[in-house]
């Protein structure tokens, strides 16, 4: 970053968020590499990441893949790879079959809403589908890649409704 | 019939309908035969098998990525941790708009930011007075002007490291690149590099502000014990 300090805001604490909902949350990065083995020495060597594949009914390739993907702890983490405490994102690296596409937030949007209705928001402010039409899936797999009005590709990712919202990382502003 | 299943490999309780149970664990991809089950009795939380979760262990191969705790990292660093994204943005007020109406982000300008193409600091969920997420697995990040991207490179997120000369070095010895080299702005230290594979990121050194007192200063690894 090159125009600001970023450690301090004195004007102001963060918006209350009070919805039982982590619409919006930046929950993961997603990145991509060509060389598995490559990627793991450079990241494992570097900074000290935690790799696991990623299991195969979260959209994992099938056990010891040459191009597996992978779910990341970039920092202290739970046995379910969420973190145990605040303030940093994990990872999910994939096989890029072509070129290399650049990292993105993987964000949670509304749970129990079908995930056209955020896409018709997306899509109202400028934003685009990138790719096909998404549709509701049973279970944690709904997922859709849109591009935002700068074109920066995110993915959505539309939870499951077995979540007991006990879990730490479901947390909110409780009133 | 809808059942509790719990993983024996991970401790994962999942509720799912018999006849759609999963081949895999969904948590740590152990196949079904692992599994034990219950009926389901109005809510998770009425299950009676419960299976501990495994522990961290010291001696894990780093480079095994079959199912297993989280290793334990060390105290006193936030070495490796993704920290933030950072977006470019061609427009400040459309990309603004389209992040607090669309996805109900917090944005605000960095205090010294140009008002006329802003650095701005995003929350995307809940937070404490500091600016930093309140709960664990999100993050926030950065809209910045594309404009002021000097690398040619378009760095998406930002590590925290310990010290960023060493993190350079062992960068270019485990096949990255240095993009640009140390440089401050008011107090804090970055870098920006690409990894092995061509994807660029910004390296924040720990600013010497920090008291690991803040609760993103945390190193607990597993669940806490009671």
């Amino acid at each position: 970053m090159n125009e600001a300090t970023i450690t301090t805001y004195p004007y102001r604490t963060p918006k209350k968020y009070p919805k039982k909902d982590l619409h919006g949350r930046a929950r993961i990065m997603t990145l991509f590499y060509k060389d598995f083995k490559r990627f793991q020495n450079f990241y494992v060597n570097v900074l000290g990441w935690d790799m696991i594949e990623l299991p195969v009914p979260a959209g994992g390739q099938e056990p010891g893949s040459d191009k597996p993907s992978v779910l990341i702890a970039t920092g202290p983490s739970y046995e379910t790879y969420e973190g145990v405490v605040p303030g940093h994102m994990n990872a999910i690296a994939h096989y890029a079959q072509e070129e290399l596409p650049k990292p993105m937030i993987f964000m949670e949007v509304h749970g129990g809403h079908p995930i056209a209705d955020t896409i018709h928001d997306v899509i109202a402010h400028g934003g685009r589908i990138v790719g096909d039409e998404p549709s509701d899936a049973e279970g944690w797999v709904t997922s859709a890649h849109i591009e935002d009005p700068s074109g920066n590709v995110l993915q959505l990712w539309r939870p499951g409704n077995s979540r007991t919202w006990d879990e730490p990382e479901t947390g909110y502003d409780k009133e | 019939m809808k059942k509790v299943y719990t993983c024996y490999i991970c401790g994962f309780p999942f509720v799912r309908d018999e006849e759609k149970c999963p081949e895999r664990c969904p948590a740590c991809n152990a196949p079904k035969s692992q599994f034990l089950s219950e009926p389901f009795n109005g809510s998770i939380d009425n299950r009676r098998i419960h299976v501990d979760f495994p522990k961290p262990d010291p001696n894990w191969d780093p480079m095994d990525i079959s199912y297993h705790h989280p290793k334990n990292f060390k105290p006193r660093s936030r070495h490796g941790r993704i920290r933030r994204f950072v977006l470019g943005y061609d427009d400040p007020d459309v990309t603004r708009r389209f992040y607090e109406e669309v996805f109900d982000w917090d944005i605000i300008n960095t205090e010294h930011a140009n008002p006329e193409l802003p650095l701005m600091y995003c929350a995307t969920g809940p937070g404490n007075p500091n600016w930093e997420p309140k709960f664990p697995s999100f993050g926030y990040g950065f809209l910045k002007p594309k404009v002021t991207e000097d690398t040619g490179s378009d760095p998406r997120f930002m590590v925290e490291v310990d010290n960023i000369e060493e993190a350079l070095k062992k960068t270019v010895e485990y096949g990255g690149k240095v993009l640009k080299e140390r440089y401050e702005v008011e107090g804090q230290s970055y870098a920006v590099v690409e990894d092995s594979e061509g994807n660029a990121l910004y390296y924040w050194e720990t600013p010497d502000t920090v008291t690991w007192d803040e609760p993103e200063s945390q190193y607990l690894s597993g669940r806490p014990i009671k």
